[in-house]
């Protein structure tokens, strides 16, 4: 029975899809200061408490100590004793990145120092007016039951006051995890999700000498138990969660509130059986129930007034409407609606190693090729098929439709990508004091994963760039007569083969001339300054070494920067351009292919070797008249197109191959584009169009220029894909 | 499926000792030219025909491209042009010994293949200080057996001495 480090593992994995979660809900709290969401906070708590359940079972005392300090500060913004300030919420941000920090090596996670964060976190705590928390805290009332355990199981009023209200029942409930993992294959961890999915763990209980359960499960029955509120009735707690009716334990919620703190013993709150049909029968309320209303609109100071006249006016009473017992106030209670998150629809998922995903889309695009190399097999050329035909027909849709498949198998969302700016955002506009907001749209874009991997840290660049160049103080920004806060829109979406990522500020824009002056300064422009469009000249801005910022910033400013985004990019096959108005704002514009993996392209052939273009950055391919081509002096062929004069860029030579056509109007030229820069492809003839599998270039062969990798063509060779962007680099340089 | 079953076949090469010692001493023979040269059998992965080569450019001579090993590409190098001898038409007796060596795996083309043979280290001899021909600094040793003279190959400098060093080693592949 080894699954000590599988369930440590679990643990981590599920922890961070928490915190992933965490995060923003963190930083959307810190947008309603005045009136928290309700459902947010809980959510938030939820999360936390999750972690904290499941770090205290496997002996993580760290984790469990600091989870359990910001439970106790959101379960007071939750009973409206604190509001979530600013402080507030950096100190549970810094809560969550300690956190973060000591999953990343949960082994030694006891040995890591929490103690700054800790102590912030603390004093939160204590500086807050918490009377009543305080005392509620206090309360500690200990379930025993010398027959069965040793030590009670504990819960205070607090706890048992900020259980979700649709939790109407609180039960006890017995588990041998041995018998468990034996008869049912089910592990504790398994059983604490199961757990926590329907409902919340109050306190539990181990039977045992050790908690450190990551080392293996002793022999012999292990007892587990749960104090557990959910919303289920026992009669379905039994069948949901597989218990035998004699291991649930119903327990009095109301008896327990109206008892001090102090041992108690359960059978003095076993609940008498509860009638199903009365748990039917009952009536279904409005979304928000009254008491909710009230309590949100209840001023803070105001619950400490109730603490000493129990019943007064029913709006102070909100907060207190657990303790008063008043059967009404309970009812409404009962009654609320279940947690949103039991209501969205449940999307089924499994993990899965990413290399089996990799090798599978590897085996398919072979299977791709193959299907080709069979069903376009020179043997059969000539022969009256019809049987074959059709059966060939039928496998070429299934293997596309199962590269398709496989292909959307890498595809994820960019809502990860992009809620990391949110944070980012509000950490840096803290930093250097000015305010901003984030806006984004077309999140739920799906984009292969490897894209996703290489654009990330280009974001975030860019994005430093907004809050550290493009948003003016709020002064300047009163002063231009703008909000004072500044926005930043951050965009998907798709477009053609590609996605779009536009990242926009409404801040200062581009100052064209401070960028010509340094240019020049630095030598990167030559020539006439006049001539150069704003495009060009904010192009510039994406050089090595090419920083305007007056002074180099914590946050950005060092020159390095912008470059770093337009190599990530190109590595990509993606683009990079930039708008810029003065006084307006900026906007960045990212495109990026969907998928690396696949490739839509022309072949074309020079002598003896064929060459795959990528169909996105061509324009067109023509044949040309004498009267369109012109060589002057220094022998760079140029061809007119419409009005356009573009540059020949011809393969044989830059490749150094003996073609079979010279001649510019005997062979093709092929129009390519990259960014805004374009030249013509002279080649000897166009072969083909097809769409297939990218694979790397071996890396003992990597270094030949303007190749960015190879495919296999349907007939099992091999053709190298050019890579625009480079040949135009290296035919600009020749010249 | 079948690459990768390959890959892990030599992987498990690569880890199980007493795989080593059977395949210790083991050099796999084929003639350039009119000489007879040996590889460890360490290295080699498979030998395959000649196939259609997609020349890649701005490649050192003996590089003669990539050809497509059941979807995976992999680079030949023709050895021939590596000692600096003349080039000579590829026929049906062309082989193509796919060797591994770290992470690189490379074709290479040689006239053809003869067998394995059992040199063990003592038949093995420093490589001469004074020889002909440019394929000196790839030797190893030289191995006898059966009074034959076999040059036994050092195959990372075959693939990576001194012309290739420019070669940036990105990991691509």
């Amino acid at each position: 029975m080894d699954f000590g480090q599988d369930i440590l593992d679990e643990f981590v994995i599920e922890s961070r899809e928490h915190f992933e979660h965490i995060e923003d809900e963190i930083l959307e709290l810190s947008r309603q200061k005045e009136s928290p969401d309700r459902e947010l906070v809980d959510k938030i708590f939820r999360s936390i408490h999750s972690v904290k359940g499941a770090a205290g079972f496997l002996g993580l005392d760290q984790i469990g100590r600091l989870t359990h300090v910001m439970e106790t500060l959101l379960s007071m913004v939750r009973s409206d004793k604190m509001k979530p300030e600013t402080y507030f919420i950096n100190s549970l941000l810094a809560g969550v990145d300690i956190l973060n920090i000591m999953l990343e090596d949960v082994d030694q996670s006891n040995e890591v120092d929490i103690s700054s964060v800790y102590d912030r976190l603390n004093d939160l705590l204590k500086g807050a007016d918490y009377r009543e928390v305080r005392n509620d805290l206090k309360t500690d009332i200990c379930l025993e039951n010398p027959d069965e355990w040793e030590a009670g199981l504990k819960i205070n009023r607090l706890a048992l006051k900020n259980l979700p209200s649709a939790h109407r029942f609180l039960y006890i409930l017995k588990y041998d995890l041995l018998e468990l993992s034996k008869t049912l294959g089910k592990s504790p961890v398994l059983l604490i999700r199961e757990l926590l999915d329907i409902g919340e763990i109050v306190d539990s209980k181990i039977e045992v000498c050790s908690r450190d359960l990551s080392e293996g499960l002793p022999e012999g029955p292990l007892k587990y138990f749960v104090l557990y509120s959910t919303s289920l009735t026992p009669d379905i707690i039994k069948s949901a969660l597989q218990v035998s009716e004699n291991d649930i334990i119903p327990i009095d919620k109301e008896k327990l509130l109206d008892t001090d703190a102090g041992s108690l013993n359960i059978n003095s709150v076993i609940m008498p059986s509860v009638l199903p049909e009365q748990a039917v029968s009952e009536p279904h309320p409005s979304p928000i129930p009254k008491d909710r209303d009230q309590q949100e609109t209840a001023p803070a100071g105001d619950a400490s007034h109730s603490e000493i006249a129990p019943s007064v006016l029913p709006k102070q009473a909100a907060s207190e409407r657990h303790r008063s017992s008043v059967p009404k106030d309970r009812h409404q209670q009962k009654a609320a609606p279940a947690g949103a998150a039991s209501q969205s629809e449940e999307r089924h998922d499994i993990r899965v190693d990413l290399e089996k995903v990799d090798l599978l889309i590897n085996l398919v695009g072979e299977l791709v090729i193959a299907e080709s190399m069979v069903t376009n097999n020179p043997d059969l050329a000539g022969l009256e098929l019809e049987n074959f035909e059709h059966s060939a027909q039928n496998l070429r849709r299934i293997t596309s439709d199962l590269q398709d498949v496989a292909m959307s198998m890498r595809m994820i969302p960019l809502s990860k990508t992009f809620r990391k700016t949110v944070r980012l955002v509000y950490d840096l506009s803290n930093k250097v004091g000015k305010k901003c907001k984030v806006e984004l749209i077309g999140e739920e874009t799906e984009v292969d994963k490897t894209v996703i991997e290489h654009i990330t840290d280009p974001m975030l660049h860019i994005i430093r760039n907004c809050v550290d160049h493009g948003i003016e103080s709020p002064e300047e920004r009163k002063a231009a007569g703008k909000p004072q806060s500044g926005v930043i829109t951050i965009e998907a979406k798709h477009e053609g083969g590609e996605v779009l990522i536009r990242i926009s500020d409404d801040g200062r824009g581009l100052n064209r001339e401070n960028i010509l002056e340094k240019a020049m300064r630095v030598g990167m422009l030559k020539g006439n300054k006049d001539y150069c469009s704003d495009q060009d000249i904010f192009r510039l801005i994406f050089e090595p070494g090419f920083s305007t910022a007056g002074k180099i910033t914590d946050v950005s400013g060092r020159g390095v920067g912008l470059d770093v985004v337009k190599r990530n990019l190109e590595k990509l096959k993606g683009r990079t351009d930039v708008r810029s108005v003065p006084g307006k704002g900026t906007s960045m514009i990212l495109r990026i292919p969907l998928t690396l993996a696949i490739i839509d392209g022309m072949v074309v052939r020079v002598g003896t070797a064929s060459y795959t273009i990528p169909m996105l950055s061509i324009r067109e391919s023509f044949r040309p008249d004498f009267a369109q081509i012109t060589a002057p002096m220094d022998e760079q062929e140029v061809v007119k197109v419409r009005d356009k004069l573009i540059s020949v860029v011809r393969l044989h030579k830059l490749y150094n191959i003996v073609p079979r056509h010279t001649e510019l109007h005997k062979g093709i030229l092929i129009n390519v584009t990259s960014g805004n820069r374009s030249v013509c492809l002279f080649a000897d003839e166009i072969i083909g169009h097809h769409q297939t599998v990218i694979k790397g270039m071996p890396s003992y062969v990597a270094s030949a220029r303007g190749i960015s990798g190879c495919t296999i063509m349907d007939n099992g060779d091999v053709s190298l894909i050019l890579d625009v962007g480079s040949i135009i680099d290296m035919s600009e340089r020749d010249i | 499926m079948t690459d990768s079953q390959d890959k892990d076949f030599t992987d498990e090469d690569l880890y199980d000792d007493e795989f080593e010692d059977t395949q210790k001493d083991k050099y796999l023979t084929f003639d350039i030219g009119k000489s007879v040269y040996g590889i460890e059998i360490y290295y080699v992965i498979e030998i395959v025909g000649i196939q259609k080569i997609t020349e890649v450019p701005d490649m050192p001579d003996f590089v003669k491209g990539v050809i497509n090993l059941r979807g995976q590409v992999i680079p030949v190098m023709d050895v021939r042009i590596r000692f600096r001898m003349k080039q000579r038409e590829y026929d049906d007796r062309t082989c193509v010994i796919v060797v591994r060596n770290d992470d690189t795996t490379i074709g290479l083309l040689v006239d053809t293949v003869k067998d394995v043979l059992d040199i063990p280290e003592n038949d093995v001899s420093p490589p001469p200080k004074v020889s002909e021909g440019n394929s000196r600094r790839f030797i190893k040793g030289i191995g006898k057996s059966n009074d034959e003279v076999k040059i036994l190959l050092d195959l990372n400098k075959l693939l990576f001495d001194e012309t290739l060093d420019s070669l940036p080693n990105s990991s691509q592949s």
